[in-house]
Parts: structure tokens; sequence; C-alpha cells
């Protein structure tokens, strides 16, 4: 049973990753690009392919970054299969499986960004193929094209291998529980989570809306920034399901794009936070003293900041400047993120400040440790549950600004799509009255993802925090 | 607490600083204009002169309460403040009061009855209460008992033409606060219910509730008088932190109900580019939330009598 599992993972993974290479490999035939040469156009973001006038279509339009790291993912998880083959190791296959979920995660969102597939792909380079005499062997109307069956395939092939490694670990815990079971603080925290239902609930919530939002948009078949006046406004129906907004754009693609926004604006921006607010508390609190008096002084500043009118009048600087709509995004990222950090810095620093006291660390000091290791080894560690919790949390805050933010007009700009600005649909009188599915779904969105998030931040402060113990 | 005021009056005078265009222009580009009247005006505000100038020229006059004045409204910033401050004051404290009302009890409730069905349903109606977007809320409830129901007005302070005296007025008054005061106190009943939740839990745990209990105390006497008397503690702290925030107003709310308060003031302020109504506002919600820090601390420390001060 449990052999055949395992071999059927690996298939289904090669079976994966083989599927993600393809495009890859055939450039090489394709107007002869090399390896090489792919990888440095891709950092000098050229657009790849521009394929026959026929088919308007791009190969990979979209900006190639997230491209080039789907590129070394799946050179990662190629390596991590071999290396499974040669050594057998349960954690190898997860991590083969892990790379390669998050290289499809990725890749999807590329195929959706350029609108384009695989069997569009290959279907374009059957195009260009020519008989002897000069004719096309294909002409473009003999090729049906069915935007995002490649990608589906993927999915399909990811999440089966995904469920397959599942069980297999779902397997090798069973076994493990036969003997003697340690319990490190993480699995403790793991299984008080994992008791608590709400946390749960949230957890696939989020799942859910993730997928749909990331992945959403490959099934699609309308486009993102098309716009058609003739059709704007409709009513919902089986062609929209959440009909189409004032331009004719339909307002599920549009609200699978914008959640794709806000929940990627509120990551980093929480990111962000994590990264200034730790290094700041942990300066602070292991150097203490003068460093310690100026950053608490900063710190205190920054929170004294009233966080929404700063906000707004930040938006209100990027609408002056004129702003790309596109480096908007990373704007508003950069804006959360700077105001949110204080909250985390003092967090760190109280805590490293009780932790430093403990008597481990005077064991760490006897032991000659270096400042690097004592705090990197020993402090950080022991902070971490409470970064991740209050991180949690402050993701659904963050998106909450965002979206609040987008509202005023402030934030995330048109044409592209966020939660927040597709409820600007409100402002219009008659549409707030009468054509209520023009901002209902997008609040709603907001709505439950920010409630899942806040699930499951509270079920893991809950599971970290050992007063709470039934 | 000054160098904190100077600190965050020096980011926010430099963020301001960084908005392209000024006041001037703007005006200049909609109403006729000389453009000696122009550089007369320009000069007057001193909105050319260089931002350290600008600063201590702010700061100066700040020192002796003089916080220039509004353009838009051609008025001190501090009148503009002091006029429309109590519209937002007097929907905050009703929502405050009502956020304390229902808080504070179901705080209790769930935490004496940890993990069980009734701590569930309040957890997770604290948490929807802290993952509703207040726009979108203040909107489905306009749309469901403004404009559907026809109950309630759809925004402002008082109904339009209407020349209400005495009992008239308040019951017009108390009917357009309602549902600014409900998105208003449902925000922040979710985190002061928690708040109230983990004190109780935390008192809870403690060696002198399980004496009361051994004594053979009933468990209302023991949760009502042994815990929840050393519970209030943080929960006062918490009230003295969020009372002069009522004064701050809220800008989201206050904007989608059209009631004329300070948030909405600030937020016509942004767009209207009026710099020192927006310093000054920004100012004012600084002063207050350090002020709330100060009268949480004296609040802890007169409360608390473990607390002593040296």
């Amino acid at each position: 049973m449990k052999k055949s599992i395992k071999n059927l993972t690996i298939i289904s993974l090669i079976l994966t990753v083989t599927c993600f290479f393809l495009p890859f490999l055939t450039f090489k035939d394709y107007r002869s690009i090399s390896g090489i040469k792919l990888i440095t156009r891709i950092f000098k973001r050229i657009e790849l392919n521009k394929l026959s006038p026929n088919a308007q279509n791009y190969v990979f339009k979209s900006t190639s970054l997230p491209l080039l790291v789907t590129f070394f993912l799946f050179i990662l998880t190629i390596g991590l299969i071999v290396y499974y083959i040669i050594k057998k190791n349960s954690t190898i296959l997860a991590t083969a499986v892990a790379t390669s979920s998050i290289a499809t995660v990725f890749y999807g969102i590329q195929l959706a960004n350029s609108q384009t597939s695989m069997a569009d792909f290959f279907g374009t380079l059957l195009i260009t193929l020519k008989a002897a005499d000069g004719k096309m062997i294909f002409k473009p109307a003999d090729l049906y094209v069915q935007p995002g069956l490649g990608a589906r395939l993927l999915v399909v092939f990811c999440f089966v291998s995904l469920i397959f490694v599942i069980a297999l670990k779902v397997l090798d815990r069973v076994e493990m529980n036969k003997g003697d079971n340690i319990q490190t603080p993480w699995t403790m925290a793991l299984k008080q989570f994992r008791r608590n239902k709400l946390a749960i609930v949230g957890i696939f919530l989020l799942a859910t809306l993730v997928i749909i939002c990331f992945y959403g948009p490959v099934f699609s078949k309308y486009s993102l920034l098309k716009t058609d006046i003739l059709i704007s406004k409709e009513k919902p129906s089986l062609a929209h399901i959440f009909g189409t907004d004032s331009s004719g754009r339909d307002i599920l693609t549009r609200l699978m794009y914008g959640g794709r926004i806000s929940i990627t604006v509120g990551f980093i921006a929480v990111l962000l936070e994590v990264f200034i607010g730790t290094m700041v508390g942990g300066l602070a609190g292991y150097y203490g003293g003068k460093i310690d008096n100026m950053l608490m002084r900063l710190v205190d500043i920054f929170l004294s900041l009233p966080y929404l009118p700063v906000v707004i009048i930040c938006g209100a600087i990027m609408s002056d400047v004129n702003i790309d709509p596109q480096k908007r995004i990373y704007f508003v990222m950069l804006i959360i993120g700077i105001l949110g950090w204080p909250l985390m810095a003092r967090l760190v620093r109280g805590q490293i400040l009780t932790l430093r006291e403990q008597e481990y660390m005077i064991a760490a000091d006897a032991l000659g440790l270096r400042d690097r290791h004592k705090i990197t080894r020993h402090l950080i560690p022991n902070v971490i549950p409470n970064i991740i919790v209050t991180a949690t949390l402050g993701i659904g805050d963050a998106i909450l600004a965002e979206s609040a933010l987008s509202f005023l007009g402030l934030g995330v700009a048109m044409p592209f799509p966020s939660w927040g600005n597709i409820i600007q649909a409100v402002r219009d009188p008659n549409d707030f009255v009468l054509r209520t599915w023009l901002w209902i779904p997008a609040g709603i969105c907001i709505f439950v993802t920010v409630l899942a998030i806040n699930f499951v931040g509270d079920g893991l402060r809950d599971a970290f925090d050992p007063k709470m113990k039934k | 607490m000054i160098p904190i005021i100077i600190g965050v009056s020096i980011i926010i005078f430099f963020i301001i600083s960084l908005v392209p265009g000024n006041f001037i222009d703007a005006k200049a580009s909609t109403a006729h204009m000389t453009k000696e009247q122009i550089i007369h005006l320009k000069e007057l505000y001193g909105i050319d002169d260089p931002i350290y100038i600008r600063y201590f020229n702010w700061i100066k006059g700040a020192i002796h309460g003089d916080f220039a004045d509004s353009f838009a409204h051609q008025k001190p910033v501090s009148t503009v403040i002091s006029t429309y401050v109590w519209n937002s004051f007097s929907i905050a404290i009703v929502a405050f009061i009502l956020q304390l009302l229902i808080a504070i009890p179901i705080g209790i409730i769930s935490a004496t009855k940890q993990y069980s069905k009734t701590d569930y349903f309040f957890t997770v109606f604290a948490l929807i209460g802290i993952s509703l977007p207040s726009f979108f809320m203040g909107y489905v409830l306009i749309k469901t008992f403004a404009v559907d129901l026809k109950i309630l007005p759809l925004g402002g302070l008082s109904s339009p033409g209407s020349n209400y005296n005495g009992l008239e007025f308040l019951i017009d008054r108390f009917r357009h606060m309602i549902l600014p005061s409900i998105v208003l106190a449902l925000l922040g009943i979710g985190s002061m219910m928690r708040y109230t939740r983990t004190a109780v839990l935390e008192i809870i745990k403690q060696d002198y509730i399980r004496t009361a209990r051994a004594k053979g105390l009933s468990e209302k006497v023991v949760i009502y008088k042994h815990a929840l008397r050393n519970a209030l503690i943080p929960i006062v702290t918490l009230i003295g932190l969020s009372l002069p925030g009522l004064f701050s107003g809220a800008i989201i709310t206050e904007s989608i109900f059209g009631i004329p308060g300070i948030g909405r003031i600030a937020l016509d302020a942004v767009s209207k580019r009026d710099y020192p109504l927006l310093m000054g506002f920004s100012m004012f919600v600084a002063v207050l939330t350090l002020l709330g820090n100060l009268l949480s601390d004296i609040l802890y420390a007169s409360v608390d009598p473990r607390v002593k001060l040296k």
C-alpha cells in the first residue's frame, strides 16, 4: 500500500515537472533561444516570443521574475527527485512536492497573467510549421485553442502528487506513533491548534480563497483589462456569474485578480513589518542601553503617528506624483509595512528583554557563544511563536488597511483591481441602490478573508500560549 | 512626551510637504486670479519657502497655540477642529458606551465558560466585528435600514430642512446617530471582548481563585467578587487608553454617513490639499494618542495597589 503510493507520488511528480518543463525545453528549438539567453532575457524583462501575427498571443508576456523563480524551482524539484530515487527518504519527497507546488503557484500566475496556455503555446508552434513549399501545414482556424487547458492539467498533476504525499505523511505518522513519541513545543502547539475547530475552518477558508484567487483566473475566459462598454453593468448571469462592472469587465475575474493583489499586498506588507520590527526590536532588546533608548524613542514616535491620516496623505501623494498603477501596488505595500513595524519591534524587544535574563542565556554566556549565535540560535527561536501570531493577525489588518485606502481611491488604482477599489462602485448612488452585485461580492470577499485570517491567528495564539491549555 | 511630539510633527510635516501642488495653484485653476495675485498669496502663505523654514514658522506658532489658518475654511485650524470635534465626539461616546456594555459582559461570560459553545459563539461574533471593513459595513447598513426598510435616515446629523426644537431635535439627532454608532461600536467590540476574556482568564487561573473556591464560595461570588475586581484593572486602563481617542474622529465612517465630524473634514482637507488643517489634525490625533497612553499609565498606578510609583 505504502510503497505503491510512494511510486505513484514519484510518477505524478515527474509528470508535473516534465509538464512544467516542456515550454522551457522547446524554447531551445524555437527561434533558437538557449537556456542562458533565456535567463538573461528574463532578467531584462524582454517579452520572450511574439508568436505569429495570426494568433495574437505572447507565450510569456508578463513580468519575468516569477518565471525565473519557477525555473529554478523546477530544477530544484528535479534534483530532489533524483536524490530521492538514490536515497529513499520521505522528507526529501515532501520537499520535492513542496517546491513543485510553489512552482505551480508561480507558474499558474504566469499563465494567467499572459492569458495564454500550454495548448496555445503548442498550437502556435504548430502554426509555424511549414511544408516544403512554404505553405503552412496547419491553418490558424484549424487550431481550436482552449485557454488554460495546460494550466488545468498542471494543477491536477500537482494536486494529485500533493494528496499522495499527504497520505504518505499520515501513514508515516501512524507508524511513528506506534513507537515512543517525543513532544517538542512545536508538536504540542500543533496538537493544540488542531483541536481548535475555528482555526481549522479558517485554514480551509483561507486555502480555498487563495487557490481560487491565484488559480481562478487561469480558468476564466475573460481578460482582466479588456473593456467592453456594450455589456457594462450587466446583471449576474450564467456567462458572468457576478455580472459585469462599469467597463464591461467580468466581475468574478476581477474579484479573483483583486484578491490576488489584496492578499499579496497584505502578505508582503506584513513580511516587511516582521523584517524591520524583528531587526529593530532584537537589536534594542539584546544590546540595551543607549541603542535601546534611541531605537525605542523612534518606535514611540512611529507609534504615535496617526495611522489612517498618514496612510491617506501618502495615498494622496501617490495620486499627485502620478505613479504608474502597477508600481502603486508596491508603494501601498511599502506604506502599510513601514507604518506597521513599530508594534512588532516593541513586541520582540519585550520578549528578548525577559528571555535575556533566563538561565539558559547565562549558560550560553558561560559557554562563550558569539553574539550572532546567541541571537539567532537561542533568542530568536523563542520569540518566533509570538511573531507568527502577531504577523498572522497583522495580515488581516493590512488587508483591511489596503482595502480602505483603495476604497478611498488612494490605494491600488484602476485598471488594476483590488477588493477595496471594486467596492468604489458603491459611490455611484444608482449602483449603490440598484446594482448591488457591483460591490457586495467584493465586500464579502474582504470580510471572509480577514475573518479566516483572524480565526487562524486566534487559534495560533491559543496554541502557542501555555496558559491557554485546556 | 515632548520629544515624541516634536518627532511626530517633523515626520508629518515632511510627509505633507512631499505633496506636490498647493492650495493656491489648485484654487487658481478654478477661480480667475492674476499672476500678481497668485504670487502675492504664495508669499502671504509662505508656500515657496524651503521646508525647514516653513517647519520652524509652524512650530513657532504652535508653541503659542497658533496652528495657522486653514486654507479651505479661512479660519484658524484650532477653531476648525474645535467646531467639528464635538460632532465626532457625540457619536464616538455613544459608540464607546455601547461597546463597553456589550464587550465586557460577553468577555466575562466567554472566559468563565472557556471552550464552551457560548464561548465559541461570542468569539466568532467578536472576530466578525474585527474583520468587517467599516466602509462595507456602513454601506450595507445604509442599504438595508435606510434604503430598503426606510426606517432610518441616510446620513448626516439632522434631517435636511428640518427646524426641530427641544425633544424633537434630540429624537431626530438620535435617529441619525444609530447607524454610525453601531458601525463604530462593532469595530471596537471584538478587540475589547477578547481583551476582557484574556484578562478574566488570567485571573481565574490564579491561586487565590482556587482558594476562594476551596472555601466553598458560590461560583457567582468567586467570579463577580474575587475575579472580576482584579480583571477590571487591565480593562480600566484600556478604557483610559481609548478615552482621548474618542475625540479623534473616524475618517471612513464619518465620510460614509456624511457626518460633519473632524474625520470627514480631514479627508476633505486631503482632497483640497489644505496642509495647515491636515498638519493640525494629525498633531491633534498624535497628542490624543499620547494622552491616552499617559492616562492609562496613571489609571494603572492608581487602580492597582501593587504598582507603586517611586
